[in-house]
């Protein structure tokens, strides 16, 4: 009989599923909310801790499972592996559900919300574990459909009719896409060329670039906060476009993705600073964060696809930190305007820090693992695309004149309303320990980053040698 | 600054950085003594009672040359009215161009699904 070690990939695998399996089967009994938080608070810290194992052993990164049922190619395909790109994707799809569970407000907590989050975190843990493009799809239609079950109640039947729409649109785009692609028809590269354009508008819908991004800052302002953070931050849409699109699309279209996310960037940015709502401000801050990501992606100069995945790791944390402060003010006091200064630094000055370090860490500041993906981003950027490359500086710039009006809006001024001495309006520990776990994060990167970028550099490597294979195979 | 340019043009990098560093040390000591030097003139103004330039008879001339320098001053003063310049050509046409691109993305998803309710009520959707 065959013994498990530790060293065994498929031990830490099914710890990595079984933790968030086991809150939903728990989610299901009658236990108390508070204490079903607190377990589900355990369950995302062991997951990081054991994504975190994978992503610092390689031998544990060298595991794959491969099958040739669901695709046409003879030589198959991985349907579970664990490589260099992906081995950091987990500890980051873990980071986000620790993210969410530790820090929502005590009054928002139900069983559902709980289990939403878990099942949406599996879908992501499984969605970074493939390359296979039919699994990719059923898991990406399961994560929509996760994220429209969030915004059933009446309060957000437009939201949810809005996110059906144009989300339901890039489902039936990829389906339409993976057909292509897996059927024995792909041989014909006018087929390969369509389907891989039905999946690049697919992916270009889901991380809401321009011109499909409406959805973005709507379901932001209108929507749950919440559930759009989670399914946004962690970019599924940035994993399709680098395991389908990028090792088999020709250079046209990539530097036309590329394009019109070096656009969306700026124009995200722009958007951002002139908006009234905080929230809205957050949808448009993600969608040139996310932009950033995927023109790092697209542009097939090493440099600029490693700088596209540290933006990912940064963009993701940093945008979901800041993100979930504006919910922790809001759980104290109600929508928040940026038209006026609340004040505030007083009583929650480390939450305040907080959003300050990870609002620069989105701009590309000195000292934190943005700067470190930006500049690669926009070394390898201004190498293919000489002009527009400096469109990554521009929507930096914004971003940080956006952040930091933010910033004053939010903490800034003279209160209006004096609350009672009595009444707590400070951050909880939970919430506090959170932020400070994720700002160190972000500096502790930023400020020694060797092993991070030697390792987004490997996982550029490998994908750019698989897109030079296909191409010359064919 | 134009010899630390010229240079780095012709490849003298480390003198250039030591020309740098040099100025950028001489400016600070300028910047960091310019309060002690005024405050010395101004008492040394006081001991002898009249301006060290010589006065307002040191400054009579020619009217039109007086109002120039005023409106010189005064061009100076407000930093050749950049600001000002940048606000009413840049930023503010920046900014109407942003809240127009605001209004056209709403229009899209109401003009997409009229049928908007009203926003959820605060506190409600915050979960997860």
């Amino acid at each position: 009989m065959e013994t498990i070690r530790m060293s065994d990939p498929r031990l830490w695998l099914a710890a990595l599923v079984a933790l968030p399996a086991m809150v939903i089967g728990v989610s299901t009994l009658r236990v108390d909310i508070e204490r079903l938080r607190r377990l589900t608070v355990i369950s995302a810290i062991a997951m990081v801790l054991a994504a975190l194992v994978i992503a610092g052993s390689a031998p544990l990164q060298d595991f794959s499972i491969r099958t040739s049922a669901l695709t046409s190619s003879p030589a198959g395909e991985e349907l579970i592996r664990i490589d260099a790109l992906s081995s950091v994707l987990l500890p980051f799809a873990a980071g986000l559900w620790l993210l969410t569970v530790a820090i929502t407000p005590r009054a928002a907590l139900d069983r559902g919300g709980l289990r939403r989050t878990a099942v949406a975190t599996l879908l992501t843990l499984a969605s970074f574990l493939t390359e296979s493009a039919v699994v990719l799809l059923l898991l990406s239609a399961a994560s929509v459909g996760t994220f429209l079950s969030a915004l059933g109640d009446p309060a957000h039947r437009h939201q949810r009719r809005v996110v059906a729409v144009y989300l339901g649109a890039s489902t039936l785009l990829f389906g339409a896409g993976v057909a292509l692609l897996v059927s024995p028809l792909v041989n014909d590269t006018r087929i390969e060329t369509a389907a891989l354009w039905l999946i690049a508008v697919a992916a270009l819908v889901r991380k809401g670039i321009v011109p499909f991004h409406a959805w973005v800052p709507d379901v932001f302002d209108h929507g749950r906060l919440g559930p759009a953070i989670l399914f946004n931050a962690p970019q599924v849409g940035a994993y399709m476009t680098v395991v389908l699109i990028v090792p088999r699309a020709s250079p046209e279209l990539l530097r036309a993705i590329a394009l019109l996310a070096l656009v969306t960037a700026v124009y995200g940015a722009a958007l951002a600073l002139v908006q009234r709502s905080a929230r809205r401000a957050c949808g448009y801050l993600f969608m040139s964060q996310s932009a950033l990501v995927m023109a790092g992606l697209d542009c097939t100069s090493v440099t600029a696809l490693a700088g596209g995945l540290v933006v990912w790791l940064s963009a993701g944390l940093g945008f979901a930190g800041l993100a979930r402060c504006v919910l922790v003010l809001e759980a104290r006091r109600g929508r928040l305007d940026l038209t006026s200064y609340h004040g505030g630094y007083d009583r929650m000055p480390g939450l305040a820090v907080s959003f300050l370090a990870m609002g620069l860490a989105c701009t590309g500041f000195p000292g934190t693992l943005g700067f470190v993906g930006q500049e690669l981003l926009l070394d390898g950027a201004v190498d293919v695309f000489p002009v527009m490359g400096f469109a990554i500086v521009i929507a930096s710039a914004l971003t940080g004149l956006a952040v930091l009006r933010m910033y004053f809006s939010l903490f800034c001024g003279r209160s209006e309303v004096l609350a009672h001495p009595s009444l707590r309006l400070g951050s909880r520990p939970r919430e506090a320990w959170t932020f400070v776990a994720l700002v160190i994060a972000l500096i502790g990167l930023g400020l020694a980053p060797r092993p991070l970028v030697d390792s987004r550099f490997d996982a550029s490597d490998e994908i750019l040698r698989l897109r030079q294979e296909r191409l010359s195979a064919h | 600054m134009g010899i630390i340019v010229t240079e780095i043009a012709v490849g003298w990098y480390t003198l250039a950085f030591i020309h740098l560093a040099g100025h950028a040390c001489f400016r600070l000591l300028q910047f960091l003594s310019a309060p002690n030097v005024l405050h010395d003139l101004h008492g040394l103004e006081d001991a002898i009672g009249d301006h060290t330039t010589g006065g307002a008879d040191a400054r009579v001339g020619i009217a039109g040359f007086d109002r120039g320098r005023r409106q010189l001053f005064l061009i100076a003063l407000e930093r050749g009215f950049l600001d000002t310049i940048l606000d009413r050509f840049v930023v503010e046409p920046f900014m109407r161009l942003a809240r127009v691109l605001t209004r056209l993305d709403q229009w899209l998803c109401d003009a997409l699904l009229p049928a908007r309710l009203p926003a959820a009520v605060d506190g409600n959707d915050q979960d997860e």
